[in-house]
């Protein structure tokens, strides 16, 4: 059972990650409160995928490029509003999971 | 040049005066003289006075000093960038990284130097950069460097500078430690290290040492502030936690700054943190890494609102001594996080601009960042901070020429004889001083009568502490007499007036807001003013600038000998009792503030003011403002940490045992957190939807085990928290139901908490209406539920109070003794003979027949007996119905008698209400409110409000009741009127006001309230004082006492005539610091024989530079027949006479008191001094003894940094 979900998830790595990036978009945007305990388990399961599809730190810095992006369209056009704020929380924690992994690299 | 702000810059334009009357010594030059650790500004002041000397114009030091420090910014940063990178053609790149600190948006307010302390913005490069130097080439020449910028900086390492330090220096080092360690991969020199902390401990001993031991001193600020849970909670966790959710990340990341309007330039700054992240994707450098990881350390701590488990974690780091002083924590975060910030944008910008194929696109994107930081930094750079107007101002520059005459003016009143303080009007609100320049502009700050003319004043309203309502009401009442003798018994003796239009007409609000209510409104009627005040004047300076003096029958030198010494049960700001039954006020009045005092010290009088201690004030305390206010929350009911602080607050529940006031106040304030948590995180709160009374659910529900109510989140309920609040309130009424429910104390605590209920009634219905995520038919529900839980408890609270128709007082805990009562003129002057009755142990007393003294009626009363049982009472059997006579207004259907109304209210008018003028309404006055009412099964709302007469003053609601009865009800109430209040108005009206309350009600009657019986009466309040004489009848003889001021903190008091015991008041801010030396006695304890080896060696030091003490005198001012004299000298930092005391005895010790609300006081008696009737005492503020020990150890050290230094370059 664990070897089969481990073989569907690589070989669907990038339909995987994909969904993985809007459901943060999904949660940036369509969610209004804001709980942890969604934040850190969304931060343990992209962590189980760097392990999973050993993920340099580079991907994870494009990750934060596309936060990033989200981040100053928002606070253009909305200010330091509730979706900016979720959105440079979600730009600050995958930028720490990034430094760590180049620490490790 | 602009020489304002909050702790001014007046050492730019006159530094040695500065020095001399504002930083050498450890007593305030300001106001009462309370302790002060401006000291720690010596060797910057000095540093100042050098660079004067040599540009002489004050402006060109202003211009060359922010030059150097704004320059020296950007070239530390550049060059801590350029060691980082350490690589070739790397200038650019550490050039931008230079300008992100030193012109970013987040920096470019530090720019304006409002405190001494913001030198921080270029010292933290600057010193990180030569401890950079130091980790690279372990030469010590920049640490011994680095050691003497600390100490020409001192008050960047002080504790004014603490947050800035604590949050830049233990990151830093730690950064630079990695870095050397880690990346460097050199060993750390650990001799250089401990010989580095040893100098800086050294060169800093000059203000290190006071503060360290005001640290650990109990009762003292600084410690207070570090240590109890009021410093680390109240003023730290309570202020960090109303300000964190404004600081926004995204903000932080911009490098914008925070809590601003921000223009549409500032949405370039999104693309810096694109380069950071671009940086690290192509990065293959560690010192780069390290930059990042500490940048992320720093935005956690500049941001605060990063999740909440950090959040939760920030908040725990608040229990850790010393940790409130980040409770502004963006603040004091954000040059540290914004330095480390340039750190990294630096190195990550030379990796992108490495990256490109051609030179053109690195240029372009230098220019694009040079451009985009110029922009943002063109108002600074171009003068415009200095050319700001003053805040709220119309207009007025900051930056000013000082005025030639205000020149004279300030060198005339450094001349003024008397060592006395000056009172500076304008009276300003904070203490800031407000002065003109000669071409325009104005300078605000701290007064410069203080710092430059070296006399205390008191510039502001708020500087005069206890006594400023006071002030003001004597002022208002215009009772000039009575307010300069409260004038001279601060020690005021002159009046310093700038009569300048500017500094007054064209600041309409701040600094004078609250002032200018009282005092006149322009400087024209101000001359008025001061004419009427009839002060004598000594100096007018071409009739801009005005000194006047007070006369010496009003003054109370700065050292003196009361006349009577007495114990008042009052506070300070009922001063005028005690002066009024006494006509002088040569008086140390001792009034008792939870600080015991020995018991060998002897009043000469008891005073106790029993205005309030009659049978009635029970009831009226009960609507007196709690002192604990309404709650404010930190922690919501999801968070893992919360049973954690229910179980808190249930130990303090349980501590509440008692039934007096402030326990009740407690005991709701923490009741009404519920209602606080609901209004914060009501919108994630849970509904149960199926609970039928709050009773019944009280006895269905237990409290959860701690692992339970953790993981299944139990109290995260509406109803869970209504049931709480009940239980909590349930509980205290108990608790007084215990009491003797007949006793008025009992009604007042039910009183009390009855009024509190119908507040958070009110508050609890308003958060359900507009709670998100719960729908109309659950808000329904609640409201349903809470209004029947606060009926339910208001079933409990009812009665009847009763008519304020008799006062009786309790003297019970008297001792045995011979007493007087005074009972004020004004008061029984209101009635006839028919209104008022006296009865004392049954007797009755007619107020014709008593003896009278002054402005009161006398009686004399014996007890012979401690438990001799008292009474004595007043009758007032008629105080008039102050509605009687005004008649109702109304905009619906009325019907009106004599004694009743009846309103009908229409639904279909917008206007609504029954409304009635109280008459002869009187502000900070008890009133008594009852009528019967019906409201025929609708919810009615009667409001009490008052304002001061004119259109558009401000309403102050001070009652809001709601009214339900079916059928006729009786209803009483008590109300305070506000301060300034002399027109107030009663009005019913029907309460709700919102649809889904109207569905509550029922529909089948109409909407209709019926008022009959209807009265408001003033409650009175006579003053009446009990005063007991202790000194026996023969007339004691006080002694002369001749004083020499040294310097403000050391005086020599020489003693005549001394044949009985004394109290001696020295007019300066009570501290146990200050202490009383017989200069001719030894003490006989280690601590002091060194203390003299010491003072020798001091001396010794002291003559070879030829500080040699001479006689200084210029003449003697006498006062009380001469009683009272005082020698005139200038003031002396150093001379061979400094350590005259060191080691010498010190008398009185525990006969030490505050008196008069703030000054010194010693009761001493003639064993004190051995029976000697002549003497010489010195009075000397102790903590002065360290701050010359600890210069002379930083000066020695300051030479041995020196010689090491010169070493290094010698040995080369």
């Amino acid at each position: 059972m664990k070897k089969a979900l481990k073989s569907f998830l690589q070989e669907n790595k990038k339909t995987v990650l994909t969904l993985f990036v809007l459901g943060i978009l999904e949660e940036i945007f369509f969610r209004f409160t804001s709980s942890d305990l969604l934040t850190f388990s969304a931060l343990l399961l992209y962590i189980l995928f760097v392990k999973l599809y050993k993920l340099k730190s580079t991907f994870t810095f494009l990750l934060c490029l596309i936060l990033l992006l989200v981040v100053s369209i928002d606070y253009v056009f909305t200010g330091a509003s509730v979706s900016t704020e979720k959105a440079a929380v979600w730009f600050v924690l995958f930028f720490i999971v990034g430094v760590v992994q180049q620490w490790k690299e | 040049m602009d020489l304002g702000g909050d702790s001014s810059r007046l050492y730019f334009y006159d530094p040695i005066s500065y020095l001399s009357k504002a930083t050498l010594y450890v007593v305030s030059p300001s106001s009462y003289g309370a302790e002060y650790l401006g000291y720690s500004n010596i060797p910057f002041i000095f540093f100042l006075i050098i660079l004067r000397s040599i540009v002489i114009s004050p402006t060109i030091l202003i211009c060359m000093f922010y030059g150097i420090s704004l320059s020296g910014a950007f070239l530390f940063t550049y060059l801590a960038i350029k060691e980082l990178l350490d690589t070739k053609n790397s200038w650019w790149a550490a050039a931008i990284g230079g300008l992100v600190y030193a012109f970013s948006p987040g920096t470019l307010d530090g720019w304006k130097h409002v405190l001494i302390t913001y030198n921080h913005i270029f010292l933290s490069p600057l010193i990180f950069y030569l401890l950079l130097r130091y980790f690279k080439t372990a030469n010590i020449r920049y640490i011994l460097g680095t050691i003497l910028i600390t100490f020409f900086f001192s008050p960047n390492f002080s504790v004014a500078g603490a947050p800035a330090l604590f949050s830049f220096y233990p990151l830093s080092i730690l950064f630079l430690i990695v870095y050397t360690k880690l990346i460097l991969k050199r060993k750390i020199v650990i001799k250089h290290i401990v010989l580095a902390l040893i100098l800086f401990i050294g060169i800093q001993a000059f203000h290190l040492f006071p503060v360290v031991s005001s640290i650990f001193s109990q009762g003292n600020d600084i410690h207070g502030t570090i240590f109890t849970d009021k410093g680390k909670f109240d003023r730290g966790l309570s202020y960090f936690s109303a300000i964190a959710p404004s600081i926004k990340t995204s903000i932080n990341l911009f490098i914008l700054p925070q809590m601003r309007s921000l223009d549409i330039f500032s949405n370039v700054f999104i693309v810096f943190p694109f380069v950071i992240v671009i940086g690290l994707f192509f990065n293959k450098k560690k010192a780069m890494l390290l930059a990042a990881t500490f940048f992320l350390i720093l935005l956690f701590f500049a941001t605060g609102n990063i999740t909440n488990i950090w959040l939760s974690l920030y908040k725990g780091l608040f229990t850790i001594p010393g940790f409130s002083m980040f409770r502004n924590f963006h603040s004091q975060w954000v040059y540290t996080y914004l330095f480390f910030y340039a750190l990294l944008f630096g190195q990550a910008f030379y990796i992108v601009t490495n990256r490109f194929n051609k030179k053109i696109y690195s240029y372009m994107l230098t220019f694009f960042f040079l451009a985009i930081l110029t922009i943002n930094a063109w108002p600074l750079i171009k003068g415009d901070i200095p050319n700001e107007m003053l805040w709220q101002s119309k207009n007025v520059k900051a930056s000013l020429k000082i005025d030639p005459d205000y020149e004279k003016a300030l060198s005339y009143v450094r001349t003024l004889p008397a060592d006395a303080k000056v009172l500076t009007l304008p009276l300003t609100d904070p203490g800031y001083q407000v002065v003109g320049g000669k071409d325009g502009g104005a300078y605000m700050g701290p007064s410069t009568i203080s710092y430059l003319g070296g006399k205390k004043d008191f510039a502001g309203y708020d500087e005069l502490l206890g006594y400023k309502e006071l002030v003001l009401q004597l002022i208002k009442d215009k009772e000039y007499e009575k307010l300069k003798s409260l004038l001279g018994l601060l020690n005021i003796k002159y009046i310093f007036y700038d009569a300048d239009p500017v500094i007054y007409n064209k600041f309409p609000s701040f600094p004078y807001e609250q002032v200018r209510t009282v005092f006149p409104k322009d400087q024209k009627s101000y001359k008025q003013f001061i004419q009427e005040l009839d002060f004598k004047e000594i100096k007018n300076i071409n009739n801009k600038f005005f000194v006047f003096e007070i006369s010496d029958e009003y003054f109370l030198p700065h050292i003196t000998i009361a006349e009577k010494s007495v114990s008042f049960n009052n506070s300070i700001t009922e001063i005028q009792t005690p002066l009024s039954l006494y006509k002088i006020n040569k008086i140390a009045l001792f009034n008792y503030s939870g600080v015991p005092i020995d018991s060998q010290i002897k009043f000469d009088e008891d005073l106790i003011d029993s205005t309030k201690s009659n049978s009635y004030t029970h009831l009226t305390s009960s609507i007196d403002v709690s002192s604990f206010g309404f709650p404010f929350v930190s922690w919501d009911m999801t968070s893992p940490l919360y049973p954690f602080i229910v179980f808190r607050e249930k130990k303090e529940l349980e501590s509440l045992t008692g039934v007096d006031q402030i326990q009740i106040d407690r005991t709701l304030f923490l009741a009404e957190k519920r209602i606080a948590e609901l209004e914060k995180w009501g919108k994630d709160t849970k509904i149960v939807g199926n609970v039928g009374s709050i009773e019944d659910l009280d006895v269905a529900w237990e409290e959860p085990t701690l692992v339970k109510a953790m993981l299944l989140q139990k109290y995260n309920y509406w109803e869970i928290s209504f049931l709480r609040f009940y239980r909590t309130i349930d509980n205290v009424i108990d608790q007084i139901e215990k009491e003797n429910t007949a006793n008025l104390k009992v009604k007042g605590n039910k009183y009390r908490i009855s009024r509190a209920l119908h507040r958070d009634r009110e508050i609890l219905y308003r958060i359900i209406q507009r709670s998100e995520n719960v729908t109309d038919q659950q808000k329904m529900y609640l409201l349903e539920l809470s209004t029947r839980m606060f009926d339910s408890l208001d079933d409990r609270l009812q009665f009847a109070i009763p008519p304020p128709s008799r006062l009786d007082y309790n003297w019970d805990t008297l001792e045995k003794g011979e007493y007087e009562i005074y009972i004020d003129k004004k008061f029984v002057q209101n009635y006839n003979q028919r209104e008022l009755n006296l009865e004392m142990n049954n007797r009755q007393f007619s107020f014709d027949a008593l003896d009278q003294e002054n402005d009161w009626f006398k009686i004399l009363y014996t007890k012979t007996d401690k438990s001799t049982q008292n009474n004595f009472t007043l009758f007032i059997t008629q105080e008039p119905n102050l509605i009687a006579n005004t008649m109702w207004k109304s905009f619906d259907k009325l019907d009106q008698g004599t004694d009743f109304a009846s309103l009908t209210i229409n639904d279909d008018l917008e206007a609504t209400g029954l409304m009635k003028e109280i008459d002869n309404w009187r502000p900070k006055t008890y009133y008594f409110v009852s009528f019967d009412y019906k409201t025929n099964g609708k919810r009615f709302s009667v409001k009490i409000f008052d304002r001061k007469h004119g259109e558009n003053s401000k309403k102050f609601t001070i009652l809001e009741d709601e009214l339900f009865a079916k059928e006729w009800k009786s209803y009483t109430s008590l109300v305070l009127s506000t301060d300034d209040a002399n027109a107030g108005f009663i009005q019913f009206l029907k309460s709700g006001g919102n649809v889904l309350f109207n569905q509550l009600e029922s529909q089948e009657n109409v909407t209709k309230i019926d008022i009959k019986n209807f009265s408001i009466v003033k409650i009175p309040t006579p003053k009446i004082l009990v005063r007991r004489v202790n000194v026996p009848n023969k007339p004691r003889q006080l002694p002369s006492l001749t004083f020499t001021r040294v310097n403000p903190t050391k005086y020599i008091v020489r003693i005549q005539n001394a044949k009985d015991p004394y109290t001696l008041v020295l007019v300066d801010q009570f501290n146990t610091n200050w202490k009383l030396v017989d200069p001719t006695q030894d003490t006989d304890t280690i601590r002091s024989v060194l203390a003299r080896i010491v003072g020798k060696i001091g001396k010794a030091g002291v003559a070879i530079f030829g500080m040699q003490a001479i006689d200084q005198t210029k003449g003697v001012l006498r006062y009380f027949d001469g009683n009272v004299n005082q020698t005139v000298t200038q003031d002396v930092f150093l001379d061979t006479k400094t350590f005259d005391t060191w080691g010498k005895t010190e008398i009185a010790q525990y006969k030490h008191f505050p008196a008069n609300g703030y000054a010194n006081a010693w009761y001493i008696e003639p064993k004190d001094m051995r029976g000697k009737t002549e003497y010489t005492l010195v009075i000397e503020m102790t903590s002065q003894k360290m701050l010359y020990g600890g210069l002379f150890l930083s000066i020695g050290t300051f030479f041995v940094v020196v010689l090491l230094l010169a070493k290094t370059f010698f040995k080369k």
